[in-house]
């Protein structure tokens, strides 16, 4: 039997005020530490299911599925025609640096993670790994997958698990560049669902269906020339001072199971 | 040792509703996956106890989902403590009777109080420079889905357990 009365109310908002607080002195650590150890199998076997499917759900009928093998060997072609032709620039570079005693400042270490589950609220976009403060992760640090493709930022860190924000959640900020002629700078927010959008283009800059996106080494901790997307649409009002973007990201964010945090080599 | 074994009972129920919630997150389709499995079970959980057990529970629950969230520690467990002291003051007030559409009544005014709170807690965060402002209009469609759902469920489950328990037929409260 209850009576619900003012002095209970109060004593339950303390006992939640004194919740946040502790947690924010670090007295929960331990307590908060142990949550995690017994949820994350759980939340990871969940994650690991839910990939499957989504993966196997790809496609609703044989021509699709034909048709996007087809695509991905013309792709490959390209791609390898591509990396041949990269190959020989980067000895050309090589060589150059060699002879101009060129100097590069230090360089960046990966280490590898695997996502154990993700965003649990419906307003975020998020992403849990299995590595920590113990594997030398701060936050800020980006995230990258394939080797190259930025998928989010380091949010919080804990001793064996850390958040990640994926580019795509409302609150994530980063800052871009388009390969185009100009080299154009801008922002990609995240926030409209699956695509991200890049924002204060300046509107006499030319860019164009397809342009790349990548990272313009302008944020702190996240490098020059990670992967973001390509570009799917321009939006231009004459009377504005910038043009906007929507980006299609190169990776499905709802499959991700391997990932890489960029640790800077001075850091470790 | 009687009170050990409760209060191992109720960190197992806890961890296990947690556990549900991520099953329901992770493996059901958008937007079935929005169904927030936490309220319902408070609701149920209300009607067969009627105590202040709830409110402890959606704090230990919420508390949990603090650890798995980006935003700023605190707008999750506030708001879901103020909304199920809500949900008591409306059950005890309200809602007196232990009905199938007192169960929908208390879920959606409960779950709409939860979002309302918890987007003015990140509001008046933002103010301050502790959460970063997004747009409104990208989230309504979650939120809204979310309460409906939930009502839903919880209109469901109170149907399936009304045959187990002879506590949900009755018509009133315990105190009145």
């Amino acid at each position: 039997m209850y009576k619900i009365r003012r002095k209970t109310c109060i004593l339950f908002l303390s006992i939640a005020a004194a919740v946040v607080i502790f947690h924010n002195l670090g007295w929960f650590a331990s307590v908060e530490e142990v949550v995690r150890i017994v949820i994350n199998p759980a939340s990871d076997r969940l994650y690991q299911i839910s990939t499957e499917r989504v993966r196997k759900q790809r496609f609703s009928s044989f021509s699709e599925l034909e048709q996007a093998y087809y695509n991905l060997e013309k792709d490959h072609v390209k791609n390898t025609i591509d990396y041949t032709k990269l190959l020989l620039l980067k000895e050309e570079n090589d060589n150059l640096r060699k002879q101009l005693r060129y100097t590069t400042s230090s360089g960046v270490q990966y280490v590898g993670a695997r996502v154990i589950g993700r965003d649990i609220e419906p307003i975020g976009s998020s992403i849990v790994i299995n590595k920590g403060e113990s594997s030398g992760l701060l936050p800020h640090y980006p995230v990258i997958t394939h080797e190259g493709v930025l998928v989010g930022v380091v949010e919080q860190v804990h001793k064996h698990t850390a958040l990640v924000r994926m580019i795509n959640d409302n609150q994530s900020k980063i800052a871009a560049t388009i390969i185009n002629k100009k080299k154009s700078l801008g922002l990609v927010e995240g926030g409209f669902g699956i695509s991200v959008h890049m924002n204060f283009i300046p509107q006499n800059e030319q860019i164009h269906i397809g342009d790349t996106v990548i990272t313009s080494g302008l944020s702190e901790y996240i490098p020059h020339g990670l992967l973001i997307g390509f570009i799917e649409a321009v939006q231009k009002e004459t009377y504005q001072p910038f043009q906007e973007a929507v980006i299609n990201p190169i990776v499905p964010f709802d499959s991700i199971r391997l990932v890489s945090v960029a640790v800077p080599a001075d850091k470790e | 040792m009687s009170i050990i074994l409760l209060l191992i009972r109720k960190i197992v129920f806890i961890i296990l509703s947690f556990i549900l919630y991520l099953f329901v997150l992770y493996l059901f389709p958008y937007p079935f996956s929005l169904i927030n499995v936490f309220f319902a079970i408070a609701t149920m959980h209300l009607f067969l106890n009627e105590s202040f057990a709830v409110v402890w529970y959606i704090l230990l629950v919420h508390f949990f989902v603090e650890l798995y969230s980006t935003q700023p520690f605190g707008v999750i467990v506030f708001s879901a403590v103020i909304s199920v002291l809500i949900m008591l003051w409306l059950y005890q007030h309200v809602f007196t009777n232990k009905s199938w559409y007192t169960a929908a009544g208390l879920v959606f005014c409960t779950l709409l109080i939860f979002r309302i709170l918890y987007l003015v807690a990140l509001f008046i965060l933002s103010l301050f420079g502790y959460a970063t402002m997004f747009s409104f209009s990208s989230i309504y469609y979650s939120f809204a889905w979310e309460i409906c759902l939930t009502t839903v469920c919880s209109i469901v489950s109170h149907l399936i357990l009304t045959k187990s328990f002879a506590e949900l037929q009755r018509d009133r409260v315990r105190y009145i």
